[in-house]
């Protein structure tokens, strides 16, 4: 394989990745774009994590918006680690599972 | 008959691979080592967590993870060899072989490498991948140009294994200009793994959030500790002997010199304001010794040394003192004893956990863990007080287990 295609191929393999890193970005943005959500979305997962007794490390943001947030919480264990989707609400920082 | 006694080397390298390994497992899984066995995401970026992770279904997870990266450290001496071969790199010293014994010394009695080897962290992986990055500076011109989006592709591992891994790109942009390729190129090569890097590190706030809550945890010691630690971990990376050589030969033989090797002088100097901002933690050590190991050759490969076997015996004596005393630890933490008799007592439900603790009780757990709050009493299998409960529970229903370190209580 010639130094062109290579870079091509090269290029190509990080393309993809980049790709899927920008949308989940595009999913969070709010968190960098907006400091009041920033801080609302930090507050409701400290409130949320001490009254469910979860572990902070265990929950994985994946959409922001005004006025909620959707977390994957995964219990890392040995083995099978059970996952469990909800939202959080920002202005009350209820919990729900999502839709 | 050649091929023989490198086989044979190369049992008694993983001899001494086994045993290390073997050493580490004595203590248990450490909370970072948690970390990344089960995928737990943060700090670092996901390659090599994410491979561990898909082994988490092995009863023998620890252990095989502990053999194969003391296996990987140990056994990379090979391209220490095979760097320091005179064939190669045209070394004025002839490549003697007590030249090139002292240089794999130098990786193989680092306190470093031996207290670290069997290790589940990042910091030894990393050490690996620099000695990649070495070695591949020193392999024909014919053969790296062939094959630069290896090059890249190595690059990429190396950083989606461990952020510091990103201070290498003096190493690899030598790499890939040595192979021929064009400075746009190289920095094609170089700067988008980075970006995607970057890219990858938006996608996991929590990540973030800990790096800004720590990134200044290391200087909050003061200026003189901070000095104190760097110092420190300069020793270990290479037991104080190669420490020393391998500065002076990284430094000495640099750009003002003629035979001066600025990417490795600069990959040095990254690594040292890095580690002497960090929290110092004594696993950086081990990221010292490749650069030690390119520093000796440096030396060696200057000139004939007729000094080499008093500086090894200097080696193996402070390598014996230094590893006494950075031993890793021969003693379990609580973790381990604590959720076994909890497994045999044979309830069912979350496990609470009062204080604060470590990803350790998460791995050897099978059942969910949760911070302890009373109102959780009534689901849960066991509680674990590793400070007195506060409020405490209504303990009538529930049975202390004995013999453990910890105040820690089963259903009945």
């Amino acid at each position: 394989m010639n130094h062109h295609s290579q870079y091509r191929l090269f290029l190509f393999i990080l393309f993809i990745p980049g790709m899927i890193f920008l949308f989940r970005i595009w999913k969070i943005f709010p968190l960098f774009a907006n400091a009041h959500t920033r801080e609302a979305a930090k507050t409701a997962m400290t409130t949320v994590a001490a009254r469910e007794g979860w572990l902070l490390s265990d929950m994985l943001v994946t959409d922001v918006a005004d006025d909620r947030i959707r977390l994957i919480h995964r219990e890392h264990l040995r083995g099978n680690d059970p996952e469990t989707c909800h939202t959080i609400t920002l202005t009350d920082f209820s919990l729900h599972p999502c839709d | 008959m050649r091929l023989k006694k490198e086989w044979a080397i190369a049992g008694a390298l993983e001899l001494l691979a086994v045993t290390l390994a073997n050493w580490q497992a004595l203590g248990g899984v450490r909370t970072d080592e948690a970390k990344y066995l089960l995928n737990i995401p943060y700090p670092h970026p996901p390659f090599i967590r994410s491979l561990m992770s898909m082994t988490e279904q092995f009863a023998f997870q620890e252990f095989l993870w502990r053999l194969l990266l003391a296996s990987l450290m140990i056994q990379a001496v090979w391209l220490v060899w095979d760097m320091t071969n005179p064939e190669r790199s045209g070394a004025k010293s002839k490549g003697h072989l007590e030249d090139r014994i002292m240089v794999c010394a130098g990786w193989l009695l680092s306190s470093a490498v031996l207290t670290q080897a069997g290790s589940i962290t990042m910091a030894p992986i990393l050490a690996v991948q620099t000695l990649v990055f070495l070695w591949m500076r020193t392999r024909p011109v014919d053969d790296a140009s062939r094959r630069p989006a290896l090059v890249g592709l190595w690059w990429l591992t190396t950083i989606f294994t461990s952020y510091p891994g990103v201070l290498l790109f003096p190493l690899v942009w030598d790499v890939l200009r040595r192979g021929g390729r064009s400075r746009q190129e190289a920095a094609l090569y170089i700067f988008v793994p980075v970006a995607l890097l970057a890219l990858y590190t938006l996608t996991n706030p929590i990540a973030i959030a800990i790096m800004v809550v720590h990134h200044n945890e290391g200087m909050g010691t003061g200026l003189a500790a901070q000095a104190m630690g760097f110092g420190r971990l300069w020793l270990i990376g290479g037991s104080a002997v190669a420490s020393v050589v391998g500065t002076w030969g990284i430094v000495a033989c640099s750009p003002s010199s003629r035979s001066g090797d600025r990417p490795l002088l600069l990959a040095f100097l990254f690594m040292c304001v890095f580690v002497f901002f960090s929290i110092t933690p004594r696993y950086y050590a081990i990221l010292f010794t490749p650069l030690f190991a390119g520093g000796l050759w440096k030396v060696f490969h200057a000139r004939r040394h007729p000094h080499v076997f008093p500086l090894l015996a200097c080696l193996i004596s402070t390598s014996a003192i230094f590893t006494w005393f950075v031993q890793p630890a021969r003693v379990p933490g609580p973790a381990r004893e604590t959720m076994q008799a909890i497994d045999a007592a044979k309830a069912s439900g979350s496990i609470l956990i009062f204080g604060t603790f470590g990803h350790e009780w998460q791995y050897e757990s099978r059942q969910e863990i949760r911070r302890y709050r009373p109102e959780f009493a009534k689901d849960a299998a066991a509680i674990v007080c590793l400070n007195p409960c506060e409020p405490m529970f209504d303990t009538s229903g529930w049975r202390r287990l004995p013999d453990l370190s910890v105040e820690a209580w089963a259903r009945k």
